[in-house]
């Protein structure tokens, strides 16, 4: 994989080496070498093909199998399915029989490899039922029960988590080797399901990624050097208004001041994917409400309010809903108002908010505490400026009398994680979309979703590729459009930096556009989900 | 229908037999042009293990041919326009599909050969298969 999408195959660090044959879901990129999975393979092969062959031992008696007693004696052993010392454990004695050398070899070759990855899995209470140290029940449990579904899938998934498991330790202890660079580290602590949904992408309307941005998307996930910024990174060049030595990652190109700076446009593309998702569950949303407190705040207070001149002093969230569902513990759905402001997050250069080492808590998440504290200050000043001496903070309450949390807060970070709230929204509104009227034509065979969990699968799927395909986008795109301010010499890039798009014409009215309204510089054409 | 016996085993009956019923010995011509018997049953050689190396030779050969050919057809500077996502689609036929055409071969694989130097070579063979496409797809203009 290193030599897929990089030209050098060192650049790999340690961790990336382990994390490209890491399943998706457990935030790799799922090539699994052949060298990884051949013996799960050949144990999996094994007891697909001969436990049905022997005689099967129940209450009511012994059932013959598919083949005559005698052979099966000669072959394997007697009894072999009851015996104590295990099944295979004749057939592993005698040095001249090939299953036997295949059982042993492939059966070792496991549990080593799971033994060294979790080193104290004797005293781990998640250790594996299967991955025993006796080859001689090599694909059965240590009590010689047969575990339910496919013996190759038992055995890689213990081998994948003990793997997962494995990086986790090595994140956790940080020792030199294992990483090359910070970002590695910041991927991999922040990565999550939806981080990894442009690798699952189908090149459709929603998750079609152009062969630059699909680099760029395996880059970011893998925490590697832009490809994009290769030409630049080996002198020096600059960027920005305060110009910024141009970095290899990218951070300093998508955090330099720019005029025109494209701030919104991953924003604004966010929001619009929301609002088509509440379009598809047929919820009313409404963008960038600007009355949020009428009805709720008394009339006369509310007319002062609304009389202010100043814009910055509204609150005004991003999307304003009114019928949104919500299930209490009764079982009784409600249809509740929810307010949900969109936030996007890049690593910044300091490096405060992903913090590199080991953090308490993911970017995404310290960004909602922000959230919602801004939020209740904000209010708290509206109370005292519009209402001082009214004990009953008609502006406090109002906000909280919002949903359950008061704001709901949608964080999608650099990486293109998302917060705990963006997942559950992204649940509910599946789940209402799914039972549309519009869903009954949706069916698994229109798909390549396998999991026959309905439309609703289906619907989380789409929404959660949509959503990272719109990040991985947008984010590409921007350092596309800003590589045109990179310049050899700090005073040109200070000067490109405040000139906008070349000083042109076109550059100042759009500057205009981004500072007066920012809602209306969409450009980025939307999925139509 | 085809049939295998052991050299050792073999006999005057065993041809006569085996013609009375008109069935034919199965074989496949080494790179040298020697004839060495064996058959394949469910995708499994059977057969002597110079047989089975080899015809597990050939298998891998097939299989990294018809990677390289699906390379090479989803190779961007082929495709004229820049908004076709080659790159994502090729990427998707690796991670849906092509890794794992030697699974089946793996399961198989220590059945046939006990020990000795075949089992590496095939190892090998295997591995590189994927590899190999990795490797056409970093040679892509981007």
């Amino acid at each position: 994989m290193g030599r897929c999408f990089t030209s050098k195959s060192e650049e790999l660090s340690t961790l990336n080496k382990i994390r490209v044959h890491l399943p998706i879901r457990l935030g790799g990129l799922g090539v699994r070498e052949l060298s990884h999975v051949r013996y799960a393979e050949f144990i999996g092969g094994v007891m697909d093909g001969i436990p049905p062959l022997l005689p099967q031992h129940h209450d009511d008696g012994e059932h013959h199998g598919k083949v005559n007693k005698l052979y099966v004696e000669h072959w394997i052993g007697e009894n072999c399915l009851t015996s104590e010392h295990g099944p295979w454990s004749k057939i592993i004695s005698r040095n001249e029989s090939a299953l036997g050398y295949g059982i042993n070899l492939a059966f070792t070759s496991m549990c080593n490899e799971y033994h060294t990855m979790i080193p104290d899995h004797e005293n781990n209470l998640s250790s594996s039922d299967v991955l025993h140290n006796d080859s001689s029940f090599a694909g059965f449990t240590l009590s010689g029960e047969i575990k339910q579904g496919s013996i190759t899938q038992c055995l890689s998934k213990d081998l994948e988590d003990a793997m997962k498991e494995h990086l986790d330790r090595i994140y956790t202890q940080n020792e030199e080797g294992y990483f090359h660079h910070n970002m590695e580290r910041l991927s991999w602590y922040n990565t999550d399901e939806i981080s990894i949904q442009c690798l699952r992408a189908l090149p459709n309307r929603d998750g079609i990624l152009k062969n630059d941005i699909f680099i760029e998307a395996v880059r970011c996930i893998l925490g590697l050097p832009s490809h994009i910024l290769q030409p630049f990174v080996d002198e020096h060049r600059f960027i920005g208004r305060n110009a910024t030595v141009v970095d290899a990652h990218g951070i300093v190109v998508k955090n330099a001041m720019l005029i025109n700076g494209d701030y919104h446009r991953m924003h604004a593309s966010i929001q619009s994917l929301i609002i088509d998702m509440f379009k598809k569950a047929k919820i009313w949303a409404i963008r960038e409400p600007q009355h949020m407190f009428h009805g709720l705040v008394p009339a006369e207070i509310l007319k002062e309010y609304c009389d202010q001149h100043a814009i910055k002093k509204f609150i005004i969230p991003d999307i304003m809903t009114y019928d949104y569902p919500h299930r209490e513990r009764s079982g009784r759905v409600i249809l509740q108002r929810r307010i949900f402001e969109v936030k996007t997050m890049r690593v910044d250069s300091r490096m405060n908010k992903y913090n590199p080492r080991n953090p308490s808590g993911r970017a995404v998440e310290k960004r909602v505490a922000e959230i919602e504290a801004h939020y209740t200050k904000r209010a708290k000043k509206l109370d005292a400026t519009f209402a001082a001496g009214n004990n009953s903070n008609p502006f406090l309450s109002a906000h909280k009398s919002y949903g359950i949390n008061e704001i709901d807060s949608l964080v999608v970070g650099h990486f293109g994680e998302v917060n705990k709230g963006l997942k559950q929204l992204i649940c509910s509104l599946a789940k209402v979309a799914a039972e549309s009227q519009e869903a009954g034509n949706i069916t698994p065979a229109s798909s390549t979703d396998h999991k026959r969990k309905g439309a609703y699968a289906l619907f989380k799927k789409r929404f959660k590729v949509a959503l990272d395909c719109v990040v991985i986008r947008t984010q590409t795109e921007l350092m596309i459009r800003r590589v045109q301010f990179i310049r050899r010499t700090k005073e040109a890039a200070t000067q490109a930096a405040c000139a906008g798009i070349h000083g042109s014409i076109a550059g100042k009215m759009m500057t205009r556009i981004i500072y007066f309204d920012h809602t209306t510089t969409v450009t980025t054409p939307l999925p139509n989900l | 229908m085809k049939c295998y016996i052991k050299e050792s085993k073999k006999s005057e009956v065993y041809h006569e037999l085996r013609e009375a019923a008109n069935i034919p010995e199965g074989f496949i011509e080494g790179e040298d042009g020697t004839t060495l018997f064996g058959l394949r049953a469910y995708g499994v050689p059977i057969g002597s293990e110079v047989f089975v190396t080899e015809w597990l030779k050939t298998k891998g050969e097939r299989i990294t041919s018809n990677m390289l050919e699906i390379g090479n057809l989803l190779d961007p500077a082929r495709i004229a326009s820049r908004h076709i996502s080659s790159r994502q689609c090729l990427w998707l036929l690796i991670l849906n599909c092509l890794q794992f055409k030697g699974n089946y071969l793996s399961e198989i694989y220590h059945l046939n050969l006990q020990k000795g130097s075949a089992r590496h070579s095939t190892q090998r063979s295997t591995n590189s298969w994927v590899g190999a496409l990795l490797r056409r797809v970093k040679s892509y203009p981007h």
